[in-house]
């Protein structure tokens, strides 16, 4: 009997996944602006806390899917936990500005990550 | 089998089928897979659809729950247990049946019941609150303004969802934080059992057995994300080889369990890269952690620090930086905790895991409940401690050591707190991802899967844990559910304009939500509750006349003889002092209508389920 893991997600499903996690955070930003119903615009931005700003990170270790699902939403709580605590802290208390900060280091943050990640796959099959 | 093969899907060596020929009925079993989890939902959507439960009694929720409840929980858990013993695992449907249970075990009572269940998360929703309103603090205010992690966390969501009251979405804190944990210990178990048949069972075991109740919005379910989260990233990335301490305790559990095989590793270390990255993500999430809640990075730093001792943990100095993040939050609150609530309860390890943090003789439902979870308490440990002595005599005496300290390092609390007569509670909380995953080694030490007549290990275990889960959960339903009119009166109590803030507020008995809304620091000081404050000894109520009135007026009034003061009746109030036997029965019905007859005391809150006096002469 060996091993019975899942193998690390590919270079292509990381990259459709961080493509996702992109689309997913522009449009809970776009549905803040346009001031959407709480009801509609809660589920997105709850998805974007927890799947965008960790993914840069998880995004470059080589684990299966659901351990990148599960560190990626450990790290994204720890990213906001450590920024909502300075902001708390600090008594400087403006969640609208770091939320859309955060959420655009998050998506250019993810491209990064991914297009560092598709260079090293090409070097590696040359 | 190369880790690239195990999603390829393969014969059946014990049916000879394989997907390739699926026979009619092995289409039949694939679309069994699906069935179950959608006849689950459907019948949990009717449970929900048809319960509206009022008045509960000692068994809580128990006696409320349609046939339709119960019959979704069975066959989604026995459903799911099969599945997990099939030759090829169908990880979609098995999380469609994982979803399903956490629907009906988590997302059950937030569904049915019109307000978020528990007191204490209106005192959790009054910080947040604070925080939205005042973009800061105050130290000086209580203990949770000290540890604010989770509360920021909240606020920050709060406002980005402009959700400005977390009352709207705290009841789906459980659910929401019972998902995400599964997904952790999930991936947990696979990283340390190298079995994805195992994370599975595990998963299921620990959904259907996690009785605690400590998920719901609170900065603990917070806390166990980040610390699962950080043990993860160990497991999967910064594991090393045994050193010279590891090397001799490994050697003391081969003479101990008897080992006669050779030593078996679980495979190569997992190799993830960036290890210096995955550190500094560790340190960041223990920080955060260790802001967040009080006990919980202590639990995470017991373990990190065996692993490291015996060389399991890679690099070992993480163990000493999560020591200090840990440490050095805690030295500037120091002179708070040790004034407030002292240090270490007793250097007692039985006293600490005895102590009670409720008084009162249970009635038998409740004795009977509290029976269960000592079992389940108890089984838990049991099994962990069998399948680690199992896996070790397979020969896989390091896998079997790495267990055994996760699972048995939380116990060590137990030295030196009682955690206000939780701690045994604590102990299993951060122990059960770990001793599910010993349960799946008791099962089966090697990992194959049980078919046949073997099933009925899988299926006992998991319809035990449900059983307890069910039993415990529901069975104290009475105890948690609250009312629109209680968070009414709570509401009415913590508002400033209309309760003085040198006011005192009396309970006749624990389980009212006292502490509500962003100013909730300012409402009326709480004195014990009648019933915890010797008035039962002195004046039973047995009778109740106009001087138990008196000698509740003259407790209100205090030593100055000038306290202004409000007494509350509230139906969770009523269900503790039933359950607990506080009061002689019908003495608290007959009591309040000595004080609304009173002049002295005056009826300003009135609902159904609660009511507030103040004291006026």
């Amino acid at each position: 009997m060996g091993p019975e893991v899942l193998p690390p997600v590919t270079a292509l499903h990381r990259s459709r996944l961080g493509t996702g996690v992109a689309a997913l955070g522009i449009l809970a930003v776009l549905l803040s602006a346009a001031a959407a119903p709480p009801a509609v615009r809660a589920p997105f931005v709850l998805l974007t806390m927890l799947l965008l700003p960790g993914f840069p990170l998880a995004a470059r270790l080589r684990v299966d899917l659901p351990t990148l699902i599960a560190i990626d939403i450990c790290a994204s709580l720890a990213i906001e936990g450590a920024l909502a605590l300075v902001m708390v802290d600090t008594s400087l208390w403006h969640p609208r500005v770091v939320g859309l900060a955060l959420a655009s280091f998050g998506v250019g943050g993810t491209f990064v990550t991914l297009t560092g990640i598709r260079h090293a796959e090409a070097r590696h099959l040359q | 089998m190369t880790a690239t093969s195990a999603r390829v899907p393969r014969r059946d060596p014990r049916s000879g089928s394989g997907p390739a020929a699926a026979p009619p009925a092995a289409r039949g079993r694939e679309w069994g897979g699906w069935a179950v989890p959608a006849v689950g939902l459907l019948l949990w959507v009717a449970t929900i659809a048809t319960m509206h439960p009022g008045e509960l009694g000692p068994w809580g929720l128990l006696p409320q729950f349609p046939a339709e409840y119960w019959l979704a929980v069975v066959a989604v858990l026995l459903s799911a247990t099969v599945l997990t013993q099939r030759a090829r695992l169908r990880h979609l449907a098995l999380m469609a049946h994982t979803g399903v249970l956490v629907l009906l075990l988590y997302g059950t009572a937030p569904a049915i019941e019109p307000v978020p269940r528990g007191t204490w998360v209106y005192k959790h929703i009054g910080i947040v609150e604070y925080i939205e309103r005042y973009g800061s603090v105050d130290s000086r205010i209580d203990i949770y303004h000290r540890w604010p992690g989770f509360f920021s966390v909240a606020a920050f969501f709060s406002r980005l969802a402009d959700l400005p009251d977390p009352t709207s979405y705290a009841a789906w804190a459980e659910p929401f934080f019972a998902t995400i944990d599964a997904l952790l210990v999930w991936c947990c178990v696979q990283a340390v059992t190298r079995s994805m048949r195992n994370a599975w069972l595990a998963a299921l075991l620990f959904t259907a057995g996690n009785w605690i109740g400590q998920g719901y919005f609170s900065p603990q379910a917070f806390g166990y994300v980040l610390m699962l989260g950080v043990l993860l990233l160990v497991l999967v990335s910064l594991q090393g080889p045994s050193n010279q301490i590891g090397g001799w305790v490994e050697k003391r559990v081969r003479r101990i369990a008897r080992v006669r095989v050779p030593s078996r590793d679980e495979g190569p270390f997992p190799e993830t890269g960036h290890r210096l990255q995955v550190a500094g993500l560790v340190l960041l999430m223990d920080v955060v952690l260790a802001a967040s809640h009080q006990l919980t990075p202590y639990i995470l730093l017991l373990q990190l620090s065996a692993l490291a001792l015996a060389g399991y943990l890679r690099p070992w100095w993480l163990a000493i930086g999560a020591g200090v993040m840990t440490i050095g939050y805690l030295l500037p609150n120091l002179v708070y905790v040790v004034n407030t609530f002292g240090l270490l309860s007793a250097p007692d390890p039985l006293a600490n895991a005895t102590q009670k943090n409720v008084e009162g003789t249970p009635i038998l439902e409740a004795r009977l409940i509290t029976l269960i979870a000592g079992l389940s308490f108890l089984s838990v440990f049991v099994l962990a401690l069998i399948g680690v002595i199992r896996r070790a005599r397979a020969g896989y005496v390091r896998g079997a050591v790495v267990l055994a300290i996760l699972t048995f390092a939380s116990p060590g609390m137990l030295a030196g707190q009682s955690y206000g007569g939780e701690a045994r509670l604590r102990v299993m909380l951060y122990a059960l991802p770990w001793a599910c995953a010993g349960a799946c080694w008791a099962i089966s030490p090697t990992g194959v899967r049980r078919a046949g007549r073997a099933m009925w290990a899988p299926i006992a275990a998991a319809s035990w844990f449900a059983f307890a889960f069910v039993v415990f959960y529901f069975g104290h339903e009475d105890l948690s559910m609250l009312s629109p009119g209680e968070i009414g009166a709570a509401a009415f109590l913590s508002d400033p304009s209309k309760v003085q803030p040198d006011s005192v507020t009396v309970l006749m008995a624990p389980n009212f939500p006292d502490r509500y809304g962003p100013l909730y620091f300012r409402a009326g000081i709480g004195i014990p509750a009648l019933s915890y404050d010797r008035f039962g000894v002195e004046h039973p109520l047995l009778f109740p006349s106009a001087q138990d009135v008196d000698f509740v007026a003259t407790k209100i009034r205090g030593s100055s003889g000038k306290q202004n003061g409000y007494l509350v009746f509230s139906r969770g109030s009523e269900n503790w002092a039933r359950d607990y036997q506080l009061y002689p029965k019908y003495a608290l019905r007959a009591f309040e209508g000595e004080i609304a007859r009173s002049p002295r005391f005056r009826l300003v809150y009135d609902h159904t389920t609660a009511r507030v006096y103040e004291l006026v002469r």
